[in-house]
C-alpha cells in the first residue's frame, strides 16, 4: 500500500473554487481544467491569489466552496463540510510536487538525505534505489558534487535546484512551482530556469507561477491570468502574450515587460 | 580563619569526591527522567486541545514560580503528613524530576515552535504523514535547538542538588558541612567544595557554547531560509538575547 500511487495521470480540475481568509475572499469561483502534461503559466499581480490556488491543489489550504480533482481523485470537496480534504490526502500528495519560493530544504539533512528521505519513508524504496535516483537527479540539475553538503552551505540557486530534485524524486504527475526564482539573482535564476525547461519535456503537468515572462512565453503552452481571485484570461501562451484581450492582462503585461 | 594546607585538602578529598559522585549520580538520573517527561509535557503544551494544554500549563507555571527549596521541603516534610512518606533519596529524585521536567518542557516547547511551519509543509507535501513529519523533520531540528539550553539546565541541576543536603542526602555539600562542623575548617572545606563543583560545571558551559555555535551554523537559527544565511554574521535571535 505504501508505494502505490493513487493518481495515474496529471489532469487538474478546479470547479467553482472559493477560498477566503477570515471572511476576506481570495479565490472567488475558479473554474479551470488542465490536461495531463500541459504546461501552464499562472500570471497575475501580487495578491491576486496565485499562491493560494497552488496551495489548494495539494491541500495545504482548505477551500470553502467547490471541488479540486487531480488525476481523477477528489482532493477537496467542499460538500464534505468543514474538513473538505480527501482522507487519502497524504498518499495523493506523493504524486503532487510543490516547490516553494524559499526552497524549504531540511537543514539538518545533507542534500542526499533531503532527496532520499521521502523516497524511503513514503514510497518505501530501498536505500540503494533511492540513492541511485538521487544521484541521477543531482547530475541532471548539475549538483552531483554537492551530494554530501548541507543545504545552508549552498547558494540560493543551488538550494532551489536541490528542492526541484527532491520533488522530482517522488515521480510526481503534477508539479507546482511558486515563484521559484523570485529570491534569486539573475545568474542563479538562469540556472534554475534551465532545469525547469528541461523538466518541461518530461510530460509532467506543470503549473508555474512566475514573473519571468520570457521564460513563461517560451516554455508554457497555456497561460492563465488571475485578477482578484478569478480567472480573467485563459489562452494559449503565445496568444496571451502577443494579443491579450483583457484590460487587466494588458496593463499587467505592459507593467511587467517595462521592467524587464 | 583556618589555614589552608595541602594535607587537609588531600585529607578531605575522598569524602568530598564520594559526595560529588552522589550529586552527579542523582543529576544523571534526574536529567534523563526530566528529558523524557519534558518532551511529553512539551507536546501537551502545543496540543490543540485546551483541556490538555490547561492543566499542563498550570503545573509548569506553579513550579516555575515557587522556589525549589520550598518544593523539596514540601515533598519531604509535608507529604508525610498526608500519609505519603518517601525515603530521602527517592524524595530528592522525584522532587527534582518534577521541577526539571517543568523547566525543560519550556525549552522543548520553544524548540518545537522554532521549527518553521514551512518545514512541516515541505514534509507533508512530499507525502509524509503528520507523524512522519514530526519524527523526521520537527523533532531532529527541535532537538538541535534544545540541546544547548538543556546542557545549561543540567549544569544548574548539578548545582541545585546541593539543596538536597537539607533533606539529609549525603551529597557533596552535606558531607562538606559535616566535615566542617567537626573540624571548623570552613574556609578550606567550602573552598574545596566550590572548586570541585567548578571543575564539573565549567566544561559544561563550554560544551553548551560549542553546541550552540555548531547548531546555529547547521540550521541557520533553526529555519531553512535562504535569507537567513545572508544574515549569518548579523545578530540573530539568540545572539541578541545573550548581549
Ligand atoms: N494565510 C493567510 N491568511 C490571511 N490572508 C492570506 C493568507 N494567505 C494569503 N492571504 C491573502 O490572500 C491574498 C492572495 O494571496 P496570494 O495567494 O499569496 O497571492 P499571490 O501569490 O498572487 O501574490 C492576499 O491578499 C494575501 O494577503
Ligand atoms: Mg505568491
Amino acid at each position: 500500500m505504501k508505494n502505490e500511487a493513487l493518481i495515474h495521470d496529471g489532469t487538474v480540475s478546479f470547479k467553482g473554487v472559493w477560498k477566503d481568509f477570515g471572511g476576506v475572499p481570495v479565490l472567488r469561483g475558479i473554474d479551470l481544467d488542465i490536461a495531463s502534461g500541459e504546461i501552464l503559466a499562472l500570471l497575475g499581480q501580487s495578491g491576486s491569489g496565485k499562491t493560494t490556488l497552488l496551495r489548494c491543489v495539494n491541500g495545504l489550504e482548505v477551500i470553502q466552496k467547490g471541488t479540486i480533482e487531480v488525476g481523477g481523485e477528489l482532493i477537496q470537496d467542499s460538500a464534505k463540510g468543514k474538513n473538505s480534504l480527501s482522507s487519502d490526502i497524504a498518499q495523493i500528495r506523493q504524486s503532487i510536487g510543490i516547490v516553494f519560493q524559499q526552497f524549504n530544504l531540511f537543514p539538518h539533512m545533507t542534500v542526499m538525505e533531503n532527496i532520499c528521505v521521502a523516497q524511503i519513508k513514503v514510497l518505501g524504496r530501498s536505500e540503494e534505489i533511492a540513492r541511485d535516483r538521487a544521484r541521477s537527479l543531482l547530475d541532471r540539475v548539475g549538483l552531483l558534487e554537492k551530494a554530501e553538503s548541507r543545504p545552508l552551505q549552498l547558494s540560493g540557486g543551488q538550494q532551489q535546484r536541490v528542492a526541484i530534485a527532491r520533488t522530482l524524486a517522488m515521480d510526481p504527475r503534477v508539479l507546482l512551482l511558486d515563484e521559484v526564482t523570485s529570491s534569486l539573482d539573475p545568474q542563479m535564476t538562469n540556472d534554475v530556469l534551465r532545469v525547469i525547461g528541461d523538466v518541461a519535456k518530461d510530460g509532467i503537468t506543470l503549473i508555474v507561477v512566475t514573473h519571468e515572462m520570457g521564460f513563461a512565453r517560451h516554455v508554457a503552452n497555456r497561460a492563465v491570468f488571475m485578477h482578484e481571485g478569478v480567472v480573467a484570461e485563459d489562452a494559449p501562451a503565445k496568444e496571451l502574450f502577443e494579443n491579450p484581450q483583457n484590460e487587466n492582462t494588458k496593463k499587467f503585461l505592459a507593467a511587467v515587460l517595462s521592467h524587464q | 580563619m583556618d589555614k589552608m594546607t595541602w594535607a587537609d585538602l588531600i585529607d578531605f578529598l575522598p569524602t568530598l569526591l564520594h559526595g560529588l559522585a552522589y550529586s552527579l549520580g542523582i543529576s544523571a538520573v534526574v536529567i534523563v527522567f526530566s528529558i523524557i517527561a519534558g518532551v511529553c509535557v512539551a507536546f501537551m503544551r502545543v496540543s490543540r486541545y485546551r483541556s490538555v494544554r490547561g492543566p499542563v500549563l498550570a503545573y509548569v507555571e506553579f513550579i516555575r514560580c515557587t522556589p525549589a527549596l520550598v518544593q523539596l521541603y514540601y515533598i519531604f516534610y509535608v507529604l508525610p503528613i498526608f500519609g505519603l512518606t518517601l525515603e530521602a533519596l527517592t524524595a530528592g529524585i522525584v522532587g527534582f524530576t518534577i521541577i526539571y521536567t517543568a523547566y525543560l518542557s519550556e525549552v522543548f516547547r520553544a524548540a518545537i515552535n522554532s521549527v518553521a511551519k514551512t518545514q512541516i509543509e515541505a514534509a507533508i507535501s512530499l507525502g509524509m504523514s503528520n507523524q512522519q513529519a514530526r519524527r523526521l523533520v520537527i523533532i531532529p531540528q527541535a532537538a538541535r535547538v534544545a540541546l544547548p539550553p538543556t546542557v545549561n539546565y543540567l549544569l544548574s541541576l548539578i548545582k541545585d542538588t546541593s539543596l538536597l543536603s537539607i533533606i539529609t542526602i549525603q551529597e557533596i555539600m552535606f558531607r562538606g558541612l559535616i566535615l566542617a562542623s567537626q573540624t571548623f575548617k570552613y574556609f578550606t572545606i567550602l573552598t574545596e567544595v566550590a572548586f570541585l563543583y567548578f571543575c564539573v560545571c565549567f566544561p559544561l558551559t563550554i560544551l553548551a557554547r560549542r553546541l550552540e555555535a555548531k547548531f546555529e551554523r547547521e540550521l541557520g537559527y533553526g529555519k531553512s531560509n535562504g535569507e537567513k544565511k545572508k544574515n549569518f554574521f548579523a545578530v540573530g535571535p539568540w545572539g541578541a538575547s545573550k548581549s
